[in-house]
């Protein structure tokens, strides 16, 4: 089981230089940008976690910004997003921002989605059917894919459709990065079985409880489909080592741990005692 | 005068980290990177060179990415688009990503913008080629809202911004300089109307024309004379003298997207230039 770190990188936590440094040294696997573009003041839909929308969320940074840093003080570290909202973005653009990244740090890029919750900041960059989101993020991922894999790509859906085009360079990784799907069971896992390379659930939400319940039937799911073994990245996971091995050993194959956006001096400690709890898990 | 150097950065061409680090050790301020999102096929808008359009417009990384591992190679340098097409994107996601550079740099971005010639790719991101110089002015302005107020809003003609907060902010303050691309007089005029700088090319009309009147028109315009960055440098010292005697703070060298082997040896010719100009 591999372990990931995420936070929000703002202007008032460790830079992106100095914490993917720190996270490399410790010997994790991967670190995580998740992203929001801006928060509307009209909010009106509310936060999946429950209660106030923590101020990170207004101020992370640009994902792509913050993971080419990353990339380009460390050798080893893959770089996820976690998650990007690709129903705010456009998939032409968005597909050269994964392949650069993917290139500048020669395959190292996770690309972790997501369909957002914010209906009003989806709404601000042009998506207005928040219900229907979830087809316009399976056709922006089809239609990344034939950049990323065609030397003239083309794609023809009913929300995204253009003529041939020139667009490199293709990814690093071939054919293309891993697709990552976030989202809950059995929605988010019948999406990544269905164009992604990988599910990534949240460890625990009120509606469902703790989402290890749901592994086995996930794992029946893509033996049925045909999709032998996708990874299973989870977020949200509590510093406790009973619990992260129970993950293990139900099959689980990355934890991203998520830490609060801080300075050094609270940060590094914290990396230091989730290194402990890997070095435990590993040893175990 | 400074130096610059662009470049569209390819995977086959010196990498970012590798071209940033050797500008830096060779006296260069600033490092500009081209770009373009894609290049639909056919090619209908001839390029405004004439001929075919070379390989590299297609080929291109996306600036953010690669001026963000600039930044994260290099101390002093500084990063720029040469240029960014802001009309191909989104508004509220560029104010983030411009923000963003500035913050993992330093304080060292440079936003050179432009409006675009290449009427298919411009339209594939659904802006009407037409109106595409009014929708970047637009565009601008609710950037500069976004960098500058805790709440933001903007409501345009073409852009309209509803009240949203979204940090961090650029660390240059109120905003990383805006400078404007493109040849005399149109893109001089808007880099007056809402630009920091200008970014002529030399080979695009007479320098010793348009230098002389683009300074009356800052003038006449109330505004002090802005900052000249001259593109389209080449291995000449008179002619780069003269660029500096006409008032250009920077100028330009527009490298190939070749590989570093190719490339190191025509910094060090530009370093020997360099100290020269310099005295």
């Amino acid at each position: 089981m591999k372990f990931g770190i995420a936070m929000f990188f703002t202007d008032y936590a460790m830079s992106a230089a100095d914490f993917a440094r720190a996270v490399e040294d410790r010997g994790f696997e991967s670190v995580w940008a998740p992203e929001h573009s801006h928060i509307p003041l009209s909010r009106a839909s509310p936060f999946p976690a429950g209660g106030e929308l923590p101020k990170k969320y207004a101020d992370c940074m640009d994902p792509f910004v913050s993971l080419s840093v990353a990339a380009a003080v460390t050798k080893n570290l893959l770089l996820g997003t976690g998650v990007c909202l690709v129903v705010q973005r456009d998939p032409i653009q968005t597909a050269k921002l994964v392949a650069s990244l993917d290139s500048v740090s020669d395959g190292r890029f996770l690309f972790g989605i997501g369909g957002g919750w914010n209906a009003e900041e989806m709404a601000d960059h042009g998506t207005t059917d928040f219900k229907g989101r979830w087809k316009l993020v399976r056709e922006r991922i089809e239609a990344m894919k034939a950049i990323w894999t065609q030397d003239k790509a083309e794609y023809h859906g009913d929300l995204v459709d253009f003529g041939p085009m020139l667009a490199y360079p293709k990814p690093a990784r071939s054919p293309h990065p891993p697709v990552i799907v976030g989202g809950a069971f059995p929605y988010g896992a019948r999406r990544a079985i269905a164009y992604g390379d990988g599910w990534v659930p949240h460890g625990s939400r009120p509606q469902y409880g703790d989402v290890s319940a749901f592994l086995p039937e996930f794992r029946k799911m893509c033996a049925e489909a045909g999709r032998g073994h996708l990874p299973v990245t989870m977020f949200g996971v509590p510093p406790d080592l009973d619990k992260l091995k129970h993950y293990r050993d139900i099959g689980v194959d990355r934890l991203v741990i998520s830490l609060d956006s801080v300075k050094a001096d609270t940060q590094l400690p914290l990396l230091d005692k989730w290194a402990g709890l890997m070095r435990a898990v590993d040893a175990s | 005068m400074e130096f610059g150097a662009s470049i569209f950065f390819t995977d086959y061409s010196i990498s970012p980290a590798a071209l940033a680090v050797a500008l830096e050790e060779r006296g260069f301020d600033s490092l500009w990177a081209a770009e373009h999102s894609h290049i639909p096929v056919p090619r209908i808008t001839p390029p405004p060179g004439g001929g075919e359009l070379a390989k590299r417009y297609y080929d291109v990384m996306d600036p953010f990415v690669t001026l963000a591992v600039a930044a994260g190679a290099t101390k002093t340098l500084k990063v720029a688009t040469g240029i960014c097409l802001v009309i191909q994107r989104d508004t509220i996601q560029t104010a983030k990503l411009v923000a963003s550079l500035d913050q993992v740099s330093g304080g060292r971005f440079l936003f050179g913008i432009g409006g675009g010639w290449n009427v298919e790719e411009i339209e594939a991101h659904g802006t009407v080629f037409k109106t595409r110089m009014q929708k970047m002015r637009e565009q601008m302005e609710a950037m500069k809202e976004i960098w500058t107020k805790s709440t933001a809003s903007y409501d345009g003609e073409i852009v309209k911004v509803p009240p949203m907060m979204t940090w961090p902010k650029p660390v240059q303050k109120p905003h990383p300089p805006i400078i404007l691309g493109g040849a005399f007089p149109y893109a001089a005029r808007r880099a007056i109307r809402y630009g920091d700088g200008w970014f002529p090319n030399a080979s695009s009309g007479n320098p010793e024309e348009y230098m002389p009147r683009f300074r009356q028109m800052c003038s006449e315009a109330g505004r002090d004379p802005l900052p000249v960055t001259m593109g389209g440098a080449t291995e000449d010292l008179k002619q780069l003298n003269r660029f500096r005697e006409l008032g250009s703070v920077r100028t330009v060298v527009s490298l190939p997207a070749e590989s570093e082997d190719k490339i190191l040896p025509v910094l060090d010719r530009w370093a020997a230039l360099i100290r020269q100009v310099r005295g």
